[in-house]
């Protein structure tokens, strides 16, 4: 009796062990409509009943860029914008997403290249770079901020949710969630598995009605290139 | 951003050992080789100036990718790490050090990326590859670089730019412009090593021109 007892709670600790270690398979935004900046409360007090481990605050800075019309980048399939984000829960990395490619750039430099004597030393992003060096290619229009953001673990970390209301130069524009589903898996039918329990996560949460944007670049694109997809795709429609 | 206090020198091919052995004891530490592999990258559609011209119009710079060389990497697709800098013109003035804003980031490339696409994708283009080959030593806060510019030929080899010298760089980089205190006493200590290798090495700061990154608009 005593040693099922043992090997049971083994396997727990093994599973808690490889969610933490794995990579979300999905991360994926839902919009709601008609939101208001209480919604964020309403939605903690529901995620409260469902014990979740509390991740803390955290907030992002979407900057939108506009192709300078004089030296823009003569392409057919390109719409011209160029989006750069920042999030404060991964404060090393930002990711730049411009005609569907997605340029991540770090301000931790690797040690190989320090070490090589590649880098001078305190690096900005590239959304930096951009508005310092780059302004004759690409010009800032507008900064889309998302402030005091709720993170939540739920299910012994199966589901991360991060829910956020959104900016635009001061005034509210929407409220958003962030759910991502974390397995251990990688194989390509996760994706679909994925999106399959975040939806039916929001029914059983009964979640604010809204939009799940999904896009993705590719499949081995990295967490943040398609956090920024789904984020430009829920805000453009 | 970080402002970059520096003076070069030149020494013959004939004198690189003994400079080698020099810099050594002066500093105590063995010269440690370094091979750094550096693209330059322009924007593909140069904006001409408009001298009355009622938007606004900004300089265009080139932009400097550097990445530690790799001899069993074919060509530069193969790369995954690079840090991309640019400088702007180094201030203008009566100066005994030449100081240069450069700002810089580090470009992860993705699987299914290289650094053309990225590049292509913010609107530059790679114009040139070299490799800057040497050694490097550190004396107090200064870096000192003796190294040649190395080009790719026809055969696709690489070869010296000029192998009959060597270029000497010595640098400190302050991290904050308005950090007067660390600038002045970065700037004194490159002095004293200007002075300590007088007759030796010819310490001077290059012509601002030269090290002007900026393309189009002026000229």
């Amino acid at each position: 009796m005593s040693h099922f007892k043992v090997s049971y709670i083994l396997v727990t600790l093994m599973t808690l062990a490889s969610f933490t270690d794995s990579y979300p398979t999905g991360a994926f935004l839902v919009i709601t409509k008609d939101a208001s900046t209480n919604s964020i409360t309403t939605l903690h007090d529901r995620l409260a009943t469902e014990i979740p481990k509390m991740l803390g605050r955290w907030s992002f800075e979407l900057k939108i860029f506009k192709a300078n019309n004089q030296s823009a980048p003569q392409r057919d399939n390109s719409d011209g914008f160029l989006y750069d984000l920042a999030v404060d829960y991964d404060p090393t990395k930002s990711v730049t997403l411009v005609n569907k490619t997605a340029i991540v750039t770090t301000t931790d430099v690797p040690g190989s290249l320090a070490q090589a004597g590649c880098s001078n030393g305190s690096p900005d992003t590239l959304g930096q770079i951009l508005q310092l060096k780059l302004q004759s290619l690409w010009t800032l229009r507008q900064v889309l901020k998302g402030d005091n953001g709720n993170g939540y673990e739920l299910r012994g970390g199966e589901f991360v949710i991060r829910a956020i209301n959104v900016f635009l130069h001061g005034n509210f524009k929407n409220f958003i969630v962030l759910i991502e589903h974390h397995s251990n898996s990688k194989s390509n039918k996760t994706r679909e598995l994925s999106i399959q329990k975040i939806e039916s996560l929001v029914e059983e949460l009964e979640l604010p009605k809204g939009r799940l944007c999904t896009d993705t670049l590719s499949d081995g694109a990295d967490y943040l290139s398609n956090v920024i997809a789904q984020l430009v795709q829920a805000f453009q429609t | 951003m970080v402002q970059q206090l520096s003076l070069f020198g030149q020494i013959t091919r004939s004198q690189h050992d003994i400079t080698a052995v020099a810099l050594g004891t002066l500093t105590g530490s063995a010269p440690s080789p370094f091979t750094t592999y550096t693209l330059l990258a322009s924007p593909k559609r140069v904006v001409k100036y408009e001298p009355n011209s009622k938007n606004a119009q900004f300089e265009q710079y080139k932009l400097h990718l550097k990445s530690p060389y790799d001899d069993t990497k074919k060509d530069r697709s193969e790369y995954s790490e690079w840090v991309l800098q640019v400088s702007d013109v180094p201030s203008a003035g009566k100066r005994k050090i030449s100081t240069q804003a450069i700002v810089e980031s580090c470009i992860l490339v993705q699987k299914d990326q290289s650094i053309d696409t990225v590049l292509d994708s913010i609107g530059y283009l790679v114009e040139k590859e070299y490799l800057v080959k040497g050694v490097r030593v550190f004396y107090g806060n200064i870096v000192i670089e003796m190294f040649q510019v190395l080009v790719k030929t026809a055969e696709g080899e690489w070869k010296e730019l000029d192998d009959r010298a060597y270029l000497i760089k010595c640098f400190i980089n302050v991290e904050k412009a308005t950090d007067v205190e660390n600038l002045q006493k970065s700037s004194q200590e490159l002095m004293s090593l200007k002075n300590e290798l007088t007759g030796f090495v010819e310490l001077d700061i290059p012509d601002r021109n030269v090290m002007d990154s900026r393309i189009g608009i002026r000229k």
